[in-house]
């Protein structure tokens, strides 16, 4: 997969998982959007890593030692971009 | 004097102390006996009778349930509209009689894991709530605890007791009603009301932590349930909050509190299992792993459904004996999310079961067989998603659905939970 096609796939799931939440996002997503304030709440956010892990067969938080959310859609992206084999 | 009820605790209290913390409202306990006083008069219909608890805010709420409890015979509270189709507001179904004195108010609740069918009642009182509330009108005085569960489940009425019996302050936010509040926002309001004792579920923690405003509210209670709790979520608490007294709780509605655990590791220790615990309950595990308690009362060993698995010295909870799934603190039982899935046209069997996920703990998986053409099978995932959404409460709606060719099936031909 490429790295564009990953950030797509993120940024297409993340919309999906707003607007259950009645929040309707504008054209491109920033990498500073923070996801806590996003609109985006804890079943919302789990909702959307487990469909992230079925696309793309991995689980960048089951792996790490600590507890650590990302804070921006950038973090979140560049975490999923560690996990996954980019060409 | 035996306390037996709200208001007869309230009266032991200082009335000068701060008691309610509603947005930009701060409402001492005498100021609070005097709206119960006032409530009481304009309702007068429901003494001695039987109510239902609709629909209403927090801060609502918290004020009808202290006039109701000890001067209505039978409170019901009720879960979300949603479920049980209850309007907003107060309802009288029966009793015609005084409250004798000495007699408690009966407070029916309702057992969660109820996502589409009649729930199941629960009876308690004022004693049975308030049995593991650590009562005390002077040590718990420094402690405003913060609402953040919905006051009418278990959980939030131990927070409720807990500040209104141990000497502390509640508050109440009043946005949080809205259930589309933002996490940083409910944390600012936290901060604003001088909240320094918080109880929640290990994914509201998980989810506090991650938003930044949660570095400015100077915790000195830390406490959570209502899930299993992991040792990753614990070394983070520990580390934010180096001052804070870390504790875990064991409860239902139906077990109420069972034990508390504040050690700082997950799980609980094996000796909990040998014996009587301090308040002179025991627990011990059959051989199928699952938890029992033993009923004074009856004087049995009742199972709890919860499933338990030891390792050396330590013990940790493994899951629900019936298969339940807890997303975030919420069971929700995979049959009623299976006869929602078969309800959708194409649909021939169904499989919910939890999936493993760091923020909720679990979330659902629904399995399902196609009954239609192959390549129609996308649209078909979609449809079963939005009929669940329409019909289930949103914990119980599948995070993913997964057409499979056959559902794994056990030896007797029963379709196995994993």
């Amino acid at each position: 997969m490429e790295r564009s096609q990953l950030r797509q796939l993120i940024a297409l799931r993340f919309r999906e998982a707003l607007a259950k939440r009645g929040v309707v996002l504008g054209e491109g997503i920033e990498s500073e959007m923070a996801l806590v304030g996003s609109g985006l709440d804890s079943l919302g956010f789990a909702t959307l890593i487990v469909q992230l892990e079925d696309a793309l067969g991995c689980d960048p938080f089951s792996m790490s030692e600590k507890l650590e959310f990302p804070r921006t859609f950038g973090e979140l992206v560049q975490l999923y971009e560690r996990c996954v084999d980019l060409e | 004097m035996m306390v037996e009820s709200l208001v007869e605790a309230l009266k032991q209290r200082e009335p000068d102390c701060l008691l309610w913390v509603i947005g930009e409202e701060r409402l001492t306990v005498g100021e609070v006996l005097a709206k119960v006083k006032v409530w009481r008069e304009a309702h007068d219909r429901f003494r001695g009778r039987s109510v239902r608890v609709g629909r209403m805010t927090s801060a609502e709420l918290a004020l009808v349930l202290c006039g109701l409890d000890g001067w209505a015979s039978e409170l019901r509270l009720e879960w979300d509209g949603k479920v049980v189709g209850l309007e907003m507001g107060l309802e009288e179904v029966g009793g015609n009689r005084e409250l004798p004195s000495g007699e408690q108010t009966r407070w029916l609740l309702p057992t969660s894991g109820t996502a589409t069918g009649v729930p199941t009642w629960v009876t308690h009182n004022f004693s049975t709530l308030t049995r593991e509330v650590k009562v005390s009108s002077t040590k718990g005085v420094e402690w405003v605890w913060g609402l953040v569960y919905d006051l009418r489940r278990f959980a939030g009425l131990q927070v409720f007791l807990q500040a209104m019996l141990g000497g502390g302050a509640l508050a109440i936010l009043p946005e949080r009603e809205a259930d589309q509040i933002g996490v940083e926002q409910l944390l600012c309001g936290l901060r604003d009301a001088g909240v320094n004792a918080l109880s929640a579920t290990p994914t509201q923690w998980r989810w506090m932590l991650a938003a930044a405003p949660m570095k400015a509210l100077p915790l000195g209670l830390v406490t959570l349930g209502g899930e299993a709790v992991d040792q990753r979520l614990l070394d983070e608490l520990g580390e934010r909050f180096p001052l804070a007294r870390l504790t875990h709780i064991y409860a239902s509605t139906e077990l109420g509190v069972g034990f508390s655990v504040s050690d700082g590791l997950s799980g609980f220790s094996r000796s909990f299992l040998k014996g009587a615990v301090p308040e002179g309950r025991a627990w011990r595990l059959n051989e199928a792993s699952e938890l029992e308690r033993w009923d004074s009362d009856r004087k049995i060993w009742q199972g709890t459904g919860d499933l338990v698995r030891c390792e050396g010295e330590r013990c940790y909870f493994r899951g629900r004996k019936d298969g339940q799934i807890n997303v975030g603190g919420v069971n929700v039982v995979p049959e009623e999310v299976e006869s929602v899935a078969l309800e959708t046209a194409g649909v021939s069997m169904a499989r919910a079961r939890g999936r493993r996920n760091v923020v909720t703990g679990e979330v659902v998986e629904l399995l399902i067989v196609s009954a239609l053409p192959t390549g129609e099978a996308s649209l078909l995932e979609k449809r079963v998603v939005a009929l669940c959404e329409k019909r289930l409460p949103r914990h119980a709606v599948p995070a993913v659905v997964n057409v499979v060719d056959v559902l794994p099936m056990t030896g007797t031909g029963k379709m196995r939970r994993i």
